[in-house]
């Protein structure tokens, strides 16, 4: 948000997610000894999922929007280490990656365009004028958001049933 | 609240390297959660304790009921 937008796309799609995510994957087998530390990381994760995309919802600069995604994101990665699965987490981490780079690159591109206005309040019509950036930030959401067949649908869609398959009640809550 | 007509007018899309970089990170984002699929949560091959541990968990959430 205060950065420029290539640091954010650097930051937000390989930096700041993998520190965290990663130092609890490679921590998983100290993790993997208290049930109770794994309940309280399962829901912790759970809630930040929800409670990041409630926020992303009324936020009004689009990077602001794309950042609190990523916590969103993150929660979900948190949510399957707590219920031990480590791949899917790393999996999700992976494809995370990629389209978040595209999101935030694609929205450095539009600001760019626009001189500089970051208001999604004052956007619109914006196909007419970048109709590859238009696409690619579609592309972006759609793969996002799980969108069928596309990349972020093979690690969320993964990591929702091995919560659910876990048969816990942290899992259940998380699923 | 919206843009001035004279900016709405200037914007353009950006310069071709940056385009390049985004239609590979578009490709990415489509493709590669599926190339990737076997390699990162897939069932593992044989004698390989640990992943083949965590591929059953994976195939029993498959097809679980409810």
């Amino acid at each position: 948000m205060e950065a420029p937008t290539p640091v954010s796309a650097l930051i937000h799609a390989a930096t700041m997610v993998t520190a965290g995510v990663f130092i609890m994957l490679r921590t998983s087998p100290i993790i993997g000894t208290s049930e109770k530390l794994m309940t309280t990381i399962a829901v912790v994760g759970a809630m930040t999922a929800f409670f990041a995309a409630t926020v992303g919802l009324v936020q009004n600069d689009i990077k602001k929007v794309i950042a609190y995604s990523t916590c969103s994101q993150l929660g979900y990665m948190v949510l399957a280490i707590g219920v031990g699965a480590n791949t899917s987490s790393i999996f999700h981490l992976f494809n995370h990656a990629f389209f978040k780079a595209l999101l935030f690159l694609s929205a450095g591109s539009i600001i760019h365009a626009i001189a500089d206005e970051q208001d999604i309040r004052k956007m619109g019509g914006l196909i007419t004028r970048q109709p590859y950036t238009y696409s690619l930030m579609l592309v972006g959401s759609m793969s996002l958001m799980g969108f069928p067949f596309m990349t972020g649908f093979y690690s969320k869609d993964s990591i929702i049933e091995m919560a659910y398959g876990s048969y816990s009640i942290a899992g259940t809550f998380g699923h | 609240m919206e843009l001035d007509k004279k900016t709405f007018e200037k914007a353009h899309e950006p310069g071709q390297p940056m385009t390049i970089t985004l239609i590979i990170l578009g490709v990415a984002s489509i493709y590669i959660g599926y190339v990737m699929k076997d390699l990162m949560i897939g069932p593992g091959v044989e004698n390989v304790e640990l992943i083949a541990k965590e591929g059953q968990h994976g195939i029993e959430s498959e097809f679980i009921e409810g």
